[in-house]
């Protein structure tokens, strides 16, 4: 069994998902209320299976490297994605002078009622629907105290503790809440998350801090992530130079120490 | 490779911005124009592994790794702060300080929404709108009133002054959604009611809730220019940093084309 290529491989592969990565933080650089990800390498375990005969994992999952654990047991290491970390630091202010809009200063994200569920969201471009519901820009309710804010058309006050207030009286509040376990996060996309563990593991803030008329822009850090990604494609580079070394040795030790000379 | 394509939703996204921002910017000087903006949203994510899930070992993976698909345009919003205010000192120049749209009556009978309050009178008297639709309540001066002897008030009362006697002709009124942005966009400065924006409802100027009429001056575009352009760079730039990502993309597949 020829197996030297694979290592360089799963190190390309590897390589490659840093690239969507970085391509997904960087196809959303303008989008309100995004965080960026962060790809974590691994050494993958060269034997993770040890208790199995079988050289198929019985997984229910498979990532594209994982078809080559039939090379279980041997004394290579392979590279892998260890997983993805989101950077929860908070992105740059913009002043947009609109109500409608709020952002979120500090940790929290405002709840939202949509038909899947409850979802999570620090997209605060929000917007009244025709009955006046107080709802995020894919037209979901976002949740206050009291559940979904009605308010009247015209403009509302939010203060910093995220009361809300029309015509000088208070209408509801409005609710940030964190996670206990951010690992239990997943994103659904339309600028939403999704928390997947037990609902006592999303904890009310008691000190929320909203800021009416500015929004909360992308974190993505477009220096960072253009480096970033210089890095992972000259890395890809080198993993295919490695890869088409083993084939010259291979070539080699086929067609040069295989002949048999008279 | 996901990265070529997630970069191209960057790329459409990033256009839509700038033709959003173009259109603004031609609209610079139009009276009553409102600004747009482009909203994004991140687009689904492919979970290869979901977080919180068990490994083999009876532990669990602290992180999973979903790689997400890109971005897409969720809304062109239209923003209805109000525009800065011209005065032309024309009486048929009206502004409405506050919420409110003027309604006019189109050809097909349809009502329309504006907020450009640059009346002129028809031939037949009737108060109109620069595309000749007159506005609703329908309004018609006398013939033989001058044009400065026309006097709107603040609650949109129109009356004319003949002699030394005031004429009383109408009031305009003002209607109001409770989601302007959800409004149809038909151009010529007219907006149309849909589902989204909900009912108009109808009010006198100056009442809750309503804005009073102006006369005498104008609302401008509430289009500000440097903003426009800050946003006419970021999108730019966004635009050409997803370009290099699909570059990047075409140069790893060619160097793995290449490797044999």
């Amino acid at each position: 069994m020829i197996k030297n290529v694979y290592t360089p491989v799963s190190g390309a592969l590897a390589q490659e998902r840093a690239i969507e990565v970085i391509a997904n933080n960087l196809a959303n650089l303008n989008t309100v209320g995004f965080k960026g990800d962060q790809v974590t390498f691994t050494l993958q375990d060269p034997n993770p299976y040890p208790n199995y005969k079988s050289p198929i994992p019985p997984a229910n999952y498979k990532v594209a490297f994982r078809d080559l654990l039939y090379l279980h047991g041997n004394d290579l290491n392979y590279a892998g994605i260890a997983g993805m970390e989101r950077d929860d630091t908070q992105g740059p202010t913009v002043v947009t002078h609109n109500p409608n809009d709020l952002m979120i200063e500090g940790e929290g994200y405002f709840r939202v009622q949509t038909d899947e569920g409850i979802r999570y969201t620090r997209a605060g471009n929000l917007s009244l629907n025709p009955d006046g519901a107080l709802v995020s820009a894919e037209g979901h309710a976002i949740l206050g105290e009291r559940g979904v804010m009605y308010l009247r058309s015209g403009g509302f006050e939010v203060n910093q503790r995220g009361e809300v207030y029309q015509d000088g009286e208070l209408v509801d509040r409005l609710e940030l809440y964190r996670f206990k376990n951010k690992d239990l996060v997943e994103r659904r996309g339309r600028n939403y998350l999704y928390y997947e563990g037990p609902e006592e593991g999303v904890v009310k803030l008691t000190h929320p801090a909203i800021r009416q008329g500015m929004l909360e822009g992308s974190n993505v850090n477009a220096i960072k992530s253009l480096t970033a990604m210089i890095l992972a494609h000259r890395s890809y580079e080198a993993y295919q130079k490695a890869v088409s070394n083993y084939d010259t040795m291979m070539d080699k030790s086929a067609n040069i120490i295989g002949t048999v000379r008279a | 490779m996901r990265s070529l394509f997630s970069a191209a939703t960057g790329m459409e996204a990033q256009q839509i911005t700038i033709d959003t921002i173009a259109n603004n910017l031609a609209n610079v000087n139009t009276t009553g124009f409102k600004r747009s903006r482009a909203n994004f949203h991140d687009l689904l994510y492919q979970t290869l592994k979901a977080p919180g899930q068990n490994s083999t070992s009876g532990s669990i993976i602290p992180s999973g790794i979903q790689i997400g698909g890109g971005s897409r345009v969720s809304t062109v919003e239209k923003m209805f702060s109000e525009g800065a205010i011209r005065i032309t000192n024309k009486t048929t120049d009206l502004m409405v300080e506050g919420e409110g749209f003027l309604r006019v009556q189109k050809d097909d009978g349809t009502i329309a929404y504006t907020r450009d309050g640059s009346l002129k009178i028809d031939s037949t008297g009737r108060l109109v709108n620069a595309d000749g639709f007159p506005i609703l309540p329908e309004i018609t001066i006398p013939a033989g009133v001058t044009h400065d002897k026309i006097q709107i008030g603040l609650d949109g009362t129109v009356s004319v002054r003949v002699g030394v006697e005031t004429q009383e002709l109408g009031q305009l009124d003002l209607a109001n959604f409770i989601n302007p942005a959800g409004l149809d966009s038909m151009g010529r400065n007219l907006y149309g009611e849909t589902i989204a924006s909900g009912e108009p409802v109808i009010g006198r100027a100056g009442s809750l809730g309503f804005g009073s009429i102006a006369q005498g001056q104008l609302e401008a575009s509430n289009v500000n220019i440097v903003e426009e352009m800050v946003n006419m760079i970021t999108g730019q730039r966004a635009y050409e940093i997803n370009s290099k990502v699909i570059q990047t993309g075409d140069q790893m597949l060619q160097q793995t084309n290449n490797i044999r």
